[in-house]
């Protein structure tokens, strides 16, 4: 009898198995036994019904966050938690989330350098003093979630190392290059940034620090909370900022450049080197600078995609540039390298950016592969 | 359920960057479907909630690793039976005495009769019509059904072959649906005996 070859085929159309052939079979099966078209109606309504989900799995995974920290490990997870599940959220989710794998296709740069994922195979076996390092190529940047929840922003070029044990009492990590971080209050446990020149202290707060070893000055610019930043020669030294302050630190020796020493000029503090050693940092507290069209903060409009420059040297922003397109920038005449510039790049491809400065200032360039040669006219 | 390239968006946000957020996200996505399953095998929910805890702590232990696990979520499922099997090897069963064993604390198939635009009565029948089903039969309609995994997937859960999960979900779907045959016939005849 062909009932039971009706039911194994409706069984395997329901669960996405039947092979064209069989679902024609079916079909022609189905004309011949009016009779069981109610019943199949039925079974596919019921097979397309989802089952609610009936366990509250935020709780479970409080409870297993709980269970893990007990175990040894500490995971603590930010307490706005993911919304509860709608079928539209989901949709969205996915949407955003597939939106997100080609996005992440499409900038393949953002992985971790060959000699980090050797490391992060021998992480797997290894003690628990191993440092954690998360690395941007230039071009690419990421957002990273820290086991206490603390999100922090990597802009291009830039290194954040941590140790395993992070989160486990101690919350200290290390940076090289520029970060946005949004730290997560534990007054417990001080969220300590050490840099090539500075430490800062947190408490909980959100702030950016530029760092590059290439830059002359490291920057600390505070949005909201408040930090404390001590220097790595003078430990007894510390200064304390306040939002909308901006920190700047010099790296080396302050280099005699005119920007700087108007900037000086404007500083609202200056503390005064006890030596004049090399290593001395020179730094002064300012304000953060914001666009007088839209009141965006330059110094974090990275994260949103936009490279602000205002009155930079030609070869001040090629620094930039590189990290930002991932290129390598040369210029053959040294003329070129003192002219300032002022302009944002917010969707601009290299091309387009370059056709801009053009506008700004006369000059040539060529491009091969991954370099630009910039020549004066 | 969520959607496969969702999964592997967060396999790799795990394994690369030690994401705990995208390790929340996988939990939430599936612990429903895992316990469900740990509660059919080890018949305990609080060893149910156990054994998926444990699937989930190992999967943050050996998170560099887990990316090139091809499809997590029949590795989940498999971690599961395993982590069961491991709990019922404790009290000396196997996975098929505890699948055959009457899951008490297994929760019936939800439907809305009103969704379904079918009778109260209907709707007793149909439950009746899957909570008779043989243990395993039952196990199979409900991992492909609720957990919309293939039949390739469940034989490799469950470690059967494939023409074994085909059969028995045919028989669920036949018994499932002459429960509702026989309804029908007996709604033609009813107007008969309706009085006047």
């Amino acid at each position: 009898m062909s009932n039971n070859t009706i039911w194994q085929l409706i069984a395997k159309k329901l669960a996405g198995e039947a092979t064209p052939q069989e679902l024609a079979e079916l079909e022609t099966l189905l004309r011949d036994n009016p009779d069981m078209h109610y019943p199949i109606q039925t079974v596919a309504d019921l097979w397309h019904h989802a089952t609610p989900d009936t366990e509250n799995a935020h709780s479970a995974f409080a409870a297993h966050a709980e269970r893990m920290k007990q175990l040894g490990t500490t995971l603590d997870i930010p307490a706005e938690a993911v919304p509860a599940h709608s079928k539209r959220k989901y949709l969205v989710l996915s949407l955003v989330l597939l939106l997100l794998c080609l996005l992440a296709y499409q900038y393949r740069s953002i992985i971790f350098t060959g000699t980090d994922e050797k490391l992060a195979a021998e992480r797997m076996l290894a003690s628990a003093t191993d440092k954690s390092e998360i690395s941007t190529r230039y071009g690419s940047r990421t957002k990273l979630l820290l086991p206490d929840s603390t999100q922090v922003w990597l802009n291009s070029g830039s290194k954040l190392t941590y140790d395993k044990t992070y989160g486990n009492g101690t919350r200290e990590v290390s940076l090289s290059g520029e970060a946005y971080f949004d730290v997560v209050k534990n007054p417990a446990h001080p969220f300590i940034i050490h840099t090539g020149s500075i430490n800062i202290k947190v408490l909980g707060t959100a702030f950016n620090v530029k760092s590059f070893p290439n830059e002359k000055n490291t920057e600390t610019s505070l949005i909201r909370g408040s930090i404390e930043v001590t220097f790595k020669n003078r430990p007894s030294e510390k200064i304390i900022l306040k939002p909308n302050e901006k920190l700047v630190t010099a790296n080396e020796e302050l280099v005699k450049d005119s920007t700087q020493q108007k900037l000086l000029a404007e500083k609202t503090a200056l503390l005064p080197s006890k030596s004049q050693g090399r290593q001395e940092p020179l730094v002064l507290v300012s304000h953060l600078t914001y666009e007088p069209h839209d009141s965006t903060i330059v110094e974090t409009s990275w994260m949103d995609n936009k490279l602000i420059f205002r009155s930079e040297t030609f070869d001040e922003l090629a620094i930039k540039m590189e990290r930002w397109y991932g290129i390598s920038i040369r210029f053959t005449d040294e003329d070129i390298k003192p002219r300032r510039l002022t302009g944002v790049f917010e969707n601009e491809s290299l091309q387009q950016a370059l056709k801009a400065l053009q506008l700004i200032t006369p000059f040539t360039y060529k491009m091969n592969k991954s370099e630009v040669i910039i020549s004066s006219k | 359920m969520i959607a496969a390239a969702n999964i592997k968006y967060l396999q790799e946000q795990i394994a690369r960057n030690d994401d705990a957020f995208a390790y929340k996200e996988l939990f939430v996505s599936f612990y429903n479907p895992l316990l469900r399953f740990a509660i059919t095998l080890v018949k305990s929910r609080e060893q149910a909630e156990e054994v998926v805890s444990d699937v989930f702590i190992n999967i943050w232990e050996k998170r560099k690793r887990i990316d090139s696990i091809s499809n997590l979520k029949v590795y989940l499922f498999i971690a599961v039976r395993n982590t069961s099997l491991n709990y019922l090897s404790r009290q000396n069963k196997n996975l098929t005495d505890s699948v055959n064993e009457a899951d008490m604390e297994f929760r019936s198939i939800y439907f809305d009769p009103e969704q379904l635009m079918v009778t109260a009565e209907m709707v007793a029948r149909i439950k009746n019509a899957i909570e008779a089903l043989p243990p395993k039969c039952k196990l199979i309609f409900k991992l492909v059904k609720e957990e919309e995994l293939k039949y390739r997937d469940v034989a490799e859960i469950l470690g059967i072959s494939q023409k074994t999960v085909e059969s028995q979900l045919a028989i669920a779907i036949k018994k499932i649906g002459s429960s509702i045959n026989f309804d029908i016939s007996k709604a033609i005849a009813a107007p008969h005996g309706l009085p006047k």
